[in-house]
C-alpha cells in the first residue's frame, strides 16, 4: 500500500512537478537565521487568510440588499449555527489586522527597514494597509445597521468634501448622489471582488520582491539558515496561535449587530477606534478650514509615510531617523489626543441619550426579527412593530371617546382602564352613570345598585362579569362561590332589563338598551361591540357608538380587540361610593 | 541540520499549519452546511396550518374542486404574508370531505381535475379521484391532506411533501 501511494505520488509529481516547485519556493536563504521577529508577517498572512474563509462563508448567507442585507446578517449571526461565532471571528479579526498592520509597518520603520535598496518593499506594505483600510470602510456598512451607515455616511461625506473630484468620486462609489440600493451592491462588490483582488495582487508582488531582495542579514550575523522549517515552524506557530486565539475571542465576542439602518433617525454616528482621530479633526477644523482636517492633514502624513525611505535616505543613524520619524510620532500623540477629546464629547448627556435610544432600538430590533422580517424590509418591521400598532390603533379609532390612560383622556364614552375586570365591574354596578362610564352617554339611566343588591351582592355580580370574559373558564384567579352567588342574582334581579339567559324583558326589541352581559368582557362580545354596537344584544337603538364594521381591516380588528381585552389587566376607574342622591 | 530535527520541525510545521486551518476551517464549513438548519422564522410560518376552504354545503357533490392556499410563507429570515403556499383538491361525497394536494409528486407542476381524473400536463402523469397513480411517471399517489368540517365550514391542513421519492415526507 505505501508503495502503491508512493508510485502515483511520483507519478503525480513526474507530469506536474508541484512538489519541486514547492520546495524551491520554501527553500530561501536566511542569513542571521531565523527569528521569533520575523513571524509578524506570517502573522498578518493568517489574519487575512482568516477574513478570506470566514467573509467566503458568510456570503453563502448574507444578501447585499437595502431590504434583506440587515436581515439576512440577522439570521446569519442569531439563527445559523456557528454563524455568530464566524461572524465575530469575521469582525474581531479585521481589528487585529488593523492593529498589527500598523505595529507591521511601525517595526519596520523603527528598524530602519525601509531604507534603499527595500523602498519599493516598504511602498507596498503601505500600500497594504491602506487596502485594509478600505475593507474597513467597505464592510462596515454591509450589516446595513445604524452604526456602520452612519459612519460610513460620515467617511463618504469626507470624501465628497475633496476639492474638485469630490463629488464625481462620491457619486461614483455611492452609485448617485445619496444612499441607496446601488451603494450597498457597490460597498459589497468592492469588499468581496475589487479589494480581494488588489490584496491578492499587492502580497503577490510583494512576496516576489521579498524574493528577490532576499532577507537582510543583521549586522553581525554570521550563521545562515533556510527557511524550511527552521523559520517555517515559527511562523506556523504562531500563525496557528493566532487562529486559535482569534476564533476564541470571535466566538465570545462576537460582532455587534445594530438596529436597522435608518435614514430619518436622529442616530449618534460614532467611528471604529481607528478612525476615531480622524473623525474629531472634522469637529477641530470647521466651515471653510474644514479641507484641513479631511484633505491636508491626512494626506500629508500619508505622503510622509509613503516617501519614508527617501526623507530618511541611505543612513540609519539615530539623528536622521529620529528626523524622519518625528512628524509620525507627533502626529501619533495628535490621533491620542483626538480620540480623547471625541471620548469626552461621546460622554455627553444629549450623546448618551441618544445613544440609550439607539441600544433600546437595537434590542426591540432583534427581538421582532425573531418573527421574521417582512419582504419589504426590516423598517416596515421596525414601523410595524406589534407592541406599538395596537396603541396606535386604539389611538385612532377607539381614543376620540373612551379614555385610557397614556392614549386618551376623551369623556364621550367610559373609560377603558380595566375594562372586563371586578374593579370595573363594581364601579359600574355602584354608579353607571359616573362622567368616566355612562354618565356623558344618551344611556344614562341605568341605577347605581349598590342600595339594592348591597356590597356583597354587588361583589358577587362583579366577580362574575369579571369571570365572563376569561379565556379559561377554570381560571384560579376567581373565586367559584361568588361566581355562582353573582350569577344568581343577575338572572333574578337584573334581567327584567338586560336581556339574556332568564330575561324577563317586555320592551320591544327595537327599543332594548340594556345589554346581554352572559358573555361581558369576552373577546367576542368586544369584537360585537366593535363592530355593531347597535346590535339588539348590545346598546340597541339608542347607542351612539359608530358601527367599525367594514372601517377595520381583519388584523387590525383583532388587534384592537386583543389590546382592549388586555385592559382589564389594568386598575379600573375609581368608583367606590354611590352618587349621591340628588335630594340629599 | 540533522535529519531527525528537521523531520521534527516539519511535523511541527505541518501540524500547527493543519491546526490553524482547522480552527478556523470548522466554524465556516459548519455554518455553511448548518444554515439549512438554523431556525429563526424559518421556511413555513402558516399558523396552525389550516385553510378555511367554505362551507360544506356550497361544495359541489361528487366533483373535486380546486382552491388556493393562501398564507405567510416564512424563507430564512423573512415572513412573507399573504402569499400563494399552493392549492388543493376537495371533494365532497355527500356529508364527507376529502382533500389532496394539488402539487404533482413528480417535481411539481400543479395538476388540474379533467375527464373525470386528475391531470399533470407536465409530465402526463394521471391520478384517479382517490388520487391513486393510473398512468405516468409520479412516484406516487396524489398527497392526502387532512380536512374537517366545524359548523358547516370546511378546513384543511396543507402540507407539503418531499417530491420525487415514493414515501411521503413532510417538508417545513
Amino acid at each position: 500500500m505505501p508503495s502503491l501511494l508512493k508510485r502515483l505520488a511520483d507519478a503525480l509529481e513526474a507530469r506536474t512537478g508541484l512538489a519541486a516547485l514547492l520546495a524551491r519556493a520554501l527553500d530561501v536563504r536566511l542569513p542571521g537565521g531565523p527569528r521569533w521577529r520575523y513571524t509578524l508577517g506570517a502573522a498578518v498572512v493568517a489574519m487575512i487568510l482568516i477574513e478570506a474563509v470566514t467573509g467566503v462563508a458568510m456570503m453563502t448567507v448574507y444578501s447585499p440588499g437595502v431590504n434583506t442585507a440587515w436581515g439576512s446578517t440577522w439570521f446569519l449571526d442569531r439563527a445559523v449555527p456557528w454563524g455568530h461565532i464566524v461572524r465575530g471571528v469575521h469582525h474581531v479579526t479585521s481589528h487585529a489586522l488593523v492593529a498589527s498592520l500598523g505595529l507591521y509597518v511601525g517595526a519596520h520603520a523603527l528598524a530602519g527597514a525601509h531604507r534603499r535598496p527595500r523602498e519599493a518593499l516598504w511602498l507596498l506594505g503601505v500600500g497594504v494597509g491602506g487596502l485594509i483600510l478600505a475593507f474597513c470602510i467597505t464592510g462596515f456598512p454591509l450589516a446595513w445597521d445604524q452604526r456602520g451607515y452612519w459612519s460610513s455616511r460620515v467617511e463618504t461625506g469626507i470624501l465628497g468634501s475633496m476639492p474638485v473630484v469630490g463629488r464625481a468620486l462620491q457619486r461614483v462609489v455611492l452609485g448617485g448622489d445619496d444612499y441607496g440600493s446601488l451603494t450597498l451592491t457597490r460597498f459589497f462588490t468592492l469588499h468581496v471582488a475589487v479589494l480581494p483582488l488588489a490584496l491578492a495582487a499587492l502580497l503577490g508582488v510583494r512576496l516576489a520582491v521579498l524574493r528577490h531582495q532576499g532577507y537582510d542579514a543583521p549586522e553581525g550575523a554570521a550563521r545562515e539558515d533556510r527557511y524550511f522549517p527552521s523559520q517555517a515552524w515559527r511562523d506556523a506557530l504562531v500563525a496557528m496561535l493566532v487562529a486559535v486565539a482569534l476564533v476564541g475571542l470571535g466566538r465570545r465576542l462576537g460582532a455587534p449587530l445594530d438596529a436597522p439602518a435608518d435614514p430619518t433617525s436622529q442616530y449618534p454616528a460614532r467611528p471604529e477606534w481607528y478612525f476615531e482621530p480622524l473623525s474629531q479633526l472634522l469637529h477641530v477644523f470647521q466651515g471653510p478650514r474644514q479641507l484641513i482636517g479631511t484633505v491636508v492633514i491626512p494626506g500629508m502624513l500619508s505622503a510622509w509615510l509613503a516617501l519614508l525611505p527617501w526623507i530618511q535616505g541611505r543612513t540609519n543613524s539615530p539623528a536622521r531617523k529620529a528626523l524622519a520619524l518625528l512628524p509620525l510620532a507627533l502626529a501619533g500623540l495628535g490621533a491620542v489626543r483626538l480620540s480623547r477629546d471625541l471620548h469626552r464629547a461621546q460622554a455627553r448627556r444629549p450623546f448618551v441619550q441618544a445613544l440609550r435610544v439607539g441600544e433600546r432600538e437595537r434590542v426591540r430590533a432583534l427581538d421582532l426579527a425573531r418573527r421574521g422580517v417582512p419582504p419589504d424590509g426590516p423598517l416596515q418591521m421596525m414601523r410595524h412593530d406589534p407592541n406599538l400598532r395596537p396603541p396606535a390603533l386604539y389611538k385612532q379609532y377607539c381614543g376620540g371617546c373612551h379614555a385610557v390612560q397614556g392614549l386618551s383622556a376623551a369623556r364621550r364614552a367610559p373609560r377603558l382602564d380595566g375594562f372586563g375586570s371586578r374593579g370595573w365591574a363594581r364601579a359600574f354596578t355602584v354608579w353607571p352613570n359616573h362622567p368616566e362610564l355612562m354618565g356623558t352617554t344618551d344611556i344614562s339611566d341605568m341605577p347605581g345598585q349598590s342600595r339594592r343588591l348591597g356590597d356583597e351582592g354587588v361583589a358577587a355580580v362583579a366577580e362574575w362579569l369579571h369571570s365572563r370574559g376569561l379565556d379559561d373558564a377554570a381560571d384560579a384567579s376567581v373565586n367559584a362561590a361568588l361566581v355562582a352567588r353573582g350569577e344568581e342574582i343577575y338572572r333574578q334581579r337584573c334581567t327584567r332589563c338586560h336581556r339574556g339567559e332568564g330575561d324577563t324583558t317586555e320592551t320591544p326589541l327595537a327599543d332594548r338598551d340594556a345589554p346581554d352581559l352572559d358573555e361581558w368582557g369576552s373577546r367576542e362580545w368586544i369584537r360585537a361591540q366593535i363592530l355593531r354596537p347597535d346590535w339588539h344584544h348590545l346598546y340597541g337603538a339608542r347607542n351612539q357608538m359608530p358601527r367599525f364594521r367594514g372601517r377595520l381591516q381583519q388584523d387590525d380588528l383583532s388587534t384592537l380587540v386583543d389590546f382592549v381585552w388586555a385592559l382589564r389587566h389594568r386598575a379600573a376607574p375609581a368608583v367606590r361610593r354611590p352618587p349621591p342622591r340628588p335630594d340629599a | 541540520m540533522d535529519e531527525g530535527r528537521r523531520r521534527a520541525l516539519t511535523v511541527i510545521a505541518c501540524g500547527a499549519g493543519a491546526a490553524g486551518a482547522g480552527a478556523v476551517a470548522v466554524p465556516a464549513a459548519g455554518m455553511v452546511i448548518g444554515a439549512a438548519e438554523a431556525g429563526g422564522p424559518g421556511r413555513a410560518a402558516t399558523g396552525d396550518g389550516w385553510t378555511a376552504l367554505g362551507r360544506l354545503d356550497e361544495l359541489p357533490d361528487g366533483t373535486p374542486v380546486q382552491r388556493p392556499i393562501v398564507g405567510s410563507e416564512g424563507d430564512a429570515w423573512t415572513v412573507a404574508p399573504q402569499r400563494r403556499l399552493g392549492a388543493v383538491f376537495v371533494l365532497r361525497e355527500g356529508a364527507s370531505v376529502r382533500g389532496w394536494s394539488s402539487i404533482c409528486p413528480h417535481v411539481g407542476c400543479l395538476v388540474e381535475w379533467s375527464d373525470a381524473r386528475y391531470v399533470c400536463r407536465c409530465h402526463d402523469s394521471a391520478f384517479a379521484r382517490d388520487g391513486a397513480v393510473t398512468s405516468g411517471i409520479s412516484p406516487r399517489g396524489l398527497d392526502p391532506l387532512e380536512t374537517r368540517v366545524v359548523d358547516g365550514v370546511v378546513s384543511i391542513r396543507f402540507v407539503r411533501y418531499r417530491l420525487g421519492v415514493a414515501q411521503r415526507e413532510a417538508i417545513g
